[in-house]
């Protein structure tokens, strides 16, 4: 008899993984823009009861910058600026309902930031659904370095839910929409706007960058995680987002993941990026308007990121990583810069226990 | 039917996570497991997997364990092997497996015959690959080296409904290495699952609400619909999501058919620091925001 096979899909998880655990990442994002970020990030999670866990965090974000945004204003500059957040959460379960909240503190130079969030996952139908839904405020004081006069302020709330699904025992699918609303000062303190009769002119006035104080953001996802054999996977999501600024965008992502051995896995990945410019965003402000904007990510842009991971197993509880994104930004409506290239390399080390 | 009847495994119970076995595995006795082995169950009809069994239908089952690692350094000894009274001693690559499918009421059910030459025979083999235990499992014989088993199986008559193949396998490391220890139950590796098979035409009963089960195509078809209705308009977009929910809504996954969905990459986020600092870097480059979890606080101006 010639045997065709087919499978019948039947794997066990490669390594076991608990809650108890420890990361630590180092990525540095540089682009052609001249701007470099180091972010350095701890994050230790440990089971205090069988029940609850509790999660420690610390990330860091060091930045050098010359970007355009900086050098077309009149003081061009490099700047040089640190953010700092400490963060916290913890997540306790109650049979098939488990309850999470977190609190961050972030801290630069000019910006300081209070998070919490809040949120209930609950389990259904023998656990093959699980249902989401969750809150977040964020207050920040914005301010305007060596301007001790200049203090604004900025409220984000947003509620999210989420639908996850087991569709088969290689399938599991998950529907996300999360509503953001945006309260106060929400332009850049250090941005101007020229006001000129044509592009190559030269500028009449620099008036300050003015956004909208108010902003409602719809982000709807969808997304699928489907396993291929016994060691490989492949992920795909879609973003639809819109918002009361005008802007419309599309998101498409995709990761693959195998082993090359028992230790050693690949990820590939791949994202996608488009938007509309905001209604009030011109290239060229020929008079002065109601609301102003000097803002590349406000204009119509793509972006395209390709990226591999390596994760190598050196013991079930220790694991390392590598991981190197090259991206191509394109900008159509934004003069001082068409386009941006760049890279985000991160190393890694995470514990699990 | 002729098969040779056989004890081993478990002192005599097939440990292969039935629920007549109150779920135990192999794992019961060869403790301490890292999973890195995997297994799989393979038909020479692979509509067994899809649309189900036929009844009467003969199957030529094989279980395979995947990822083997301990013992290989013995697979050159094969059978001549685990003779204490042998100088020099030469340990075995001994693994094992377990297989049985029982119907809703976790009897067995159907019945089990041996491969000799490839084909499905009711001759009883002078050495034996494969044997059936007393209680009704097909399991493995003393055939060292070996990481899959071939047995068939006749499926039961119409009507008997649902079934379930549950199997295991262990990786033996060849116990020691030593006369004194020939085999122990330490340091193996161990694996074990389910796979539900429907019966042909007489419609699932494997779901939830009267609902039929998706399969994997209908699934991921439901969410690259999704991706279409989204490029149009919003409210398209909107009933395309309440459709996709409902469809998806009918499934019933069974705890034992999860050891896939439980690897860390078949979970959303499966590395969430990552994804905070990713997602912090492209909020601050892009004008959208939201869906994919928190990017962490500040201003990200940068």
């Amino acid at each position: 008899m010639q045997l065709r096979l087919a499978l019948a899909s039947l794997a066990i998880a490669h390594a076991a993984r608990g809650d108890t655990s420890f990361v630590s990442k180092v990525q540095v994002y540089a682009d052609s823009d001249h701007t470099t970020v180091i972010s350095p990030l701890v994050q230790g999670t440990a089971d205090v009861s069988p029940d609850t866990t509790v999660t420690l965090g610390y990330v860091a974000d060091v930045v050098s910058s010359a970007s355009v945004d900086i050098v077309s204003q009149a003081s061009a500059t490099t700047i040089h600026d640190t953010r700092q957040q400490a963060s916290a959460a913890v997540s306790h379960t109650i049979g098939s309902t488990k309850l999470h909240g977190g609190y961050s503190y972030s801290h630069e130079n000019d910006y300081l930031s209070n998070s919490f969030n809040g949120g209930i996952d609950q389990e259904l139908f023998d656990k093959n659904t699980t249902l989401s839904l969750g809150y977040s405020l964020n207050l920040n004081d914005v301010g305007r370095a060596d301007d001790q006069n200049f203090s604004r302020s900025l409220d984000n709330h947003g509620i999210s839910a989420s639908w996850t699904q087991i569709v088969s025992p290689t399938l599991v699918t998950q529907l996300t929409y999360e509503l953001g609303y945006a309260s106060g000062f929400q332009s850049s303190p250090y941005r101007f706007v020229p006001v000129r009769p044509t592009l190559d002119a030269a500028p009449e006035m620099w008036v300050m960058e003015t956004d909208p104080d108010t902003r409602y953001r719809h982000a709807i996802v969808v997304g699928a995680n489907r396993a291929l054999g016994d060691d490989s996977s492949i992920q795909g999501d879609y973003r639809y987002y819109f918002d009361t600024w005008g802007i419309t965008s599309h998101t498409i992502g995709a990761r693959y993941f195998t082993h090359l051995s028992k230790s050693l896995e690949l990820r590939l990945r791949e994202r996608f990026y488009t938007q509309g410019s905001a209604s009030f965003y011109q290239e060229n402000y020929t008079t002065v308007q109601k609301y102003m904007a000097f803002d590349r990510e406000l204009s119509s842009l793509w972006s395209e990121t390709i990226g591999a991971k390596l994760s190598y197993l050196f013991t079930p509880h220790v694991e390392g990583e590598l991981k190197v994104d090259i991206f191509y930004f394109s900008y159509s409506e934004f003069a001082p810069l068409t386009s941006r290239t760049g890279t985000n390399t991160g190393i890694g080390l995470a514990l699990t226990y | 039917m002729s098969v040779k009847l056989a004890n081993d495994g478990g002192g005599g119970i097939p440990f292969d996570g039935a629920p007549r076995w109150a779920n135990h595995t192999c794992e019961v006795c060869h403790v301490g497991a890292p999973h890195l082995v995997s297994i799989a169950l393979e038909s020479d009809h692979p509509e067994l997997f899809t649309t189900g069994w036929v009844p009467e239908q003969q199957y030529h089952l094989r279980v395979r364990l995947l990822n083997e690692w301990a013992g290989l350094q013995y697979v050159a000894n094969g059978d001549d092997c685990g003779q204490i009274d042998a100088t020099p001693f030469k340990p075995c690559d001994d693994n094992g497996f377990s297989l049985e499918l029982d119907d809703a009421t976790d009897r067995t059910t159907g019945g089990f015959q041996q491969v000799i030459n490839t084909a499905c025979s009711t001759a009883v083999p002078d050495d034996p690959i494969v044997a059936i235990s007393k209680s009704g499992a097909a399991i493995h014989e003393q055939d060292n080296g070996r990481a899959s088993w071939d047995v068939c199986w006749t499926a039961p008559p119409a009507g008997t409904g649902n079934i379930t193949a549950y199997l295991a396998v262990v990786d033996g490391n060849g116990g020691t290495g030593s006369a004194a220890f020939p085999n122990d139950t330490i340091n193996d590796d161990v694996a074990a699952g389910a796979v539900p098979l429907v019966e042909a035409g007489a419609g699932s009963t494997n779901n939830v609400g009267g609902c039929n089960a998706a399969g994997d195509t209908g699934g991921l078809g439901i969410v690259l619909a999704l991706a279409v209705f989204a490029l149009g308009r919003r409210r398209r977009l909107l009933l395309g999501l309440l459709i996709a929910s409902s469809a998806s809504a009918c499934v019933h996954v069974r705890p034992r058919q999860r050891e896939t969905l439980a690897h860390r990459n078949m979970t959303f986020g499966p590395d969430p620091a990552e994804d905070e600092l990713d997602l912090h870097m492209q909020e601050s480059r892009e004008g959208s925001s939201g869906g994919y979890g928190s990017s962490g606080g500040g201003c990200g101006c940068n």
